[in-house]
């Protein structure tokens, strides 16, 4: 989309995008500041952009009276996962009705804003004995390390209220000050009360295993996978406890069969779940010498670079994938990937022509995955979606209704496909 | 009725031969429908499974209130299958976008085809089969393309 200025030349919704994603939140909000006006009838997503980077850029708060017009659809952007957009909307919100102050205190916390919120907090709250007020305190207290304020506001949340947040972080800050006793404690009094909390369990063997008590880590691990609380190892710090014998285990059996992929891509997960990146290319590289090469090895190390930041590193791995397995639908796939994660969207429909001639099924796909985003209310998402099955699909039918859908969306986002044909999503 | 031929001309009845679809088809009764007119209603119980003959019609959801479209289907699909063997209300609303005909067997009528020929009777399950396979392939890959956010 292109948008006008009031006074001077216009720009494109590429150009915010890009400043945002660079957080050249300055510029960006310059260049929405001049176009305000028309931004609030031809993009008003746009609008509450500006309203998330007044704050970030001047520090004060949207304070206008003005009605939006997507006013209607605006909470169905609060799970956008465009921190900038969020914020406006909650200022926005606030500004009609103060209860949405904490989530413009969470919000906060994601731009690592932790001033702005004890600022917040003491104006609007500075007596309040609220569990979550006392918990927003501790925990900003704690990110600030004023660690003797944190572990007061804590304390007293929890005399107000058993929380096992509160539990996990009072441990967490004890174990940050070296003491570990006290750590455990609280876990322990925690899992007393919530014995099936998943963040109390995983931080609880993750120290156990700190403390070199692995047969105790071990079951606490155990009776995690027994519950089936979710075992997001990447995340939630277990892949980095997960037993060095397993590792030992798996690389002497794939001594014992050298050319065996399967093991390969065992190892190499593994190392992902630990966050060992370098490892894990140095690994997957010298197995691709040995001649150990399969498309999923392929896709894995363009996956490690990708988590690496060395996205020059992961296009070169997909490519040599692709000359190496012509057409593998894995690897097309890993490039459409990497590619809607970089903002590299204008490569993607050759890319799915590729695939469609591979397996139609994956572009039927699409308009699946398109209907669930707009289920979810992740409107551009879905409209991506939608735009490509609309030009890589042959189903005239299936595409009559997907031109439905997408009227539909463009009608909530208040755009028209001319408009925006050049709008990047992320 | 069509001509057998007909009927071997949608994909879905290709390979079947003549007098097997000749048994298959006696167990339907033939039902024409105006465009917008609802086959079958969202959340509603039937027992019934349609070939659509003739037009088009569209599968509809309501979500948040608004009807919604899924999907479009045309001549030799056949929908409602799944409650000839379970009793859970429909899914999804089959509304006619054009003027249509279709031929619908209910249950008792599948009992009697499955006592009376279920060399036929095999034959349409074996499609059911087919249909459900290629529902759980392209959720697979439903799944793959929803894993591009998963990054």
């Amino acid at each position: 989309m292109i948008f006008k200025k009031n006074k001077g030349e216009a720009f494109s919704q590429e150009e915010i995008d890009e400043l945002i994603k660079q957080f050249k939140y300055k510029e960006a909000y310059k260049l929405l500041l001049d176009s305000k006006d028309t931004l609030k009838t031809n993009d008003p997503i746009f609008y509450f952009y500006f309203i998330g980077l007044k704050y970030l850029v001047e520090k004060k708060f949207w304070n206008e009276k003005d009605e939006l017009p997507a006013a209607e659809y605006l909470k169905k952007y609060q799970f956008s996962g465009q921190n900038e957009l969020t914020l406006g909307i909650y200022i926005y919100l606030n500004n009609k009705d103060e209860k949405y102050i904490m989530d413009i205190l969470d919000n906060f916390e994601i731009f690592g804003l932790y001033d702005d919120i004890l600022k917040l907090l003491d104006e609007k709250f500075k007596t309040s004995q609220a569990p979550e007020i006392l918990n927003k305190y501790g925990f900003t207290y704690w990110q600030k390390k004023e660690y003797k304020f944190a572990l007061q506001s804590f304390k007293k949340s929890l005399v107000m209220n058993d929380d096992p947040i509160v539990f996990n972080s009072m441990a967490l800050l004890y174990n940050d000050l070296g003491d570990q006793t006290l750590a455990e404690k609280y876990f322990k009094e925690g899992l007393k009360l919530f014995p099936d909390n998943f963040t109390l369990l995983s931080n609880y063997a993750v120290l156990l295993f700190n403390l070199g008590l692995f047969d105790k880590s071990n079951k606490v691990v155990k009776k995690i996978k027994e519950k089936g609380l979710g075992m997001s190892f990447l995340h939630s710090g277990l892949g980095k406890i997960l037993t060095p014998e397993y590792e030992i285990d798996l690389e002497n059996e794939l001594k014992r069969e050298p050319k065996n992929n399967s093991l390969v891509l065992e190892i190499g997960k593994y190392l992902l779940r630990r966050g060992e990146l370098e490892k894990l290319v140095t690994f997957l590289n010298d197995e691709m010498k040995k001649g150990n090469e399969s498309p999923k090895i392929y896709s894995l190390l363009a996956y490690a670079h990708y988590y690496k930041y060395d996205f020059k590193s992961a296009d070169i791995a997909v490519s040599k994938g692709l000359t190496k397995f012509k057409d593998n639908i894995t690897l097309l796939i890993t490039l459409v990937s990497l590619n809607i994660h970089r903002g590299n969207l204008r490569t993607i429909p050759d890319t799915l022509k590729k695939i469609k001639e591979v397996d139609p099924m994956y572009i039927e796909a699409l308009f699946n995955v398109a209907m669930l985003l707009e289920g979810s209310d992740m409107f551009r998402k879905a409209k991506m979606f939608y735009e490509w099955y609309l030009e890589v699909s042959d189903s005239e039918s299936t595409k009559q209704v997907a031109q439905w859908h997408l009227d539909v969306i463009y009608s909530k986002l208040q755009i028209t496909k001319k408009e925006d044909k050049d709008e990047k999503y992320f | 009725m069509k001509n057998i031929s007909d009927f071997k001309k949608f994909a879905s009845l290709s390979t079947w031969k003549d007098e097997e679809l000749t048994a298959f088809l006696k167990y339907f009764e033939e039902k024409k429908f105006k465009t917008n007119e609802i086959v079958v209603a969202e959340s509603t119980e039937g027992q019934e499974v349609y070939l659509l003959v003739e037009g088009k019609v569209r599968v509809e959801r309501e979500v948040m209130g608004e009807e919604q479209t899924l999907k479009i289907l045309e001549k030799g699909e056949f929908f409602g299958e799944m409650s000839l063997f379970d009793n859970y209300p429909r899914s999804a609303t089959v509304r006619c976008f054009e003027d249509a005909r279709l031929l619908l067997m209910n249950k008792n009528n599948w009992e009697k085809l499955r006592k009376d020929n279920p060399k036929v009777a095999m034959n349409f399950l074996q499609l059911i089969i087919q249909t459900l396979s290629m529902r759980l392939r392209q959720t697979n890959k439903n799944l793959e393309i929803l894993s591009l956010w998963l990054v």
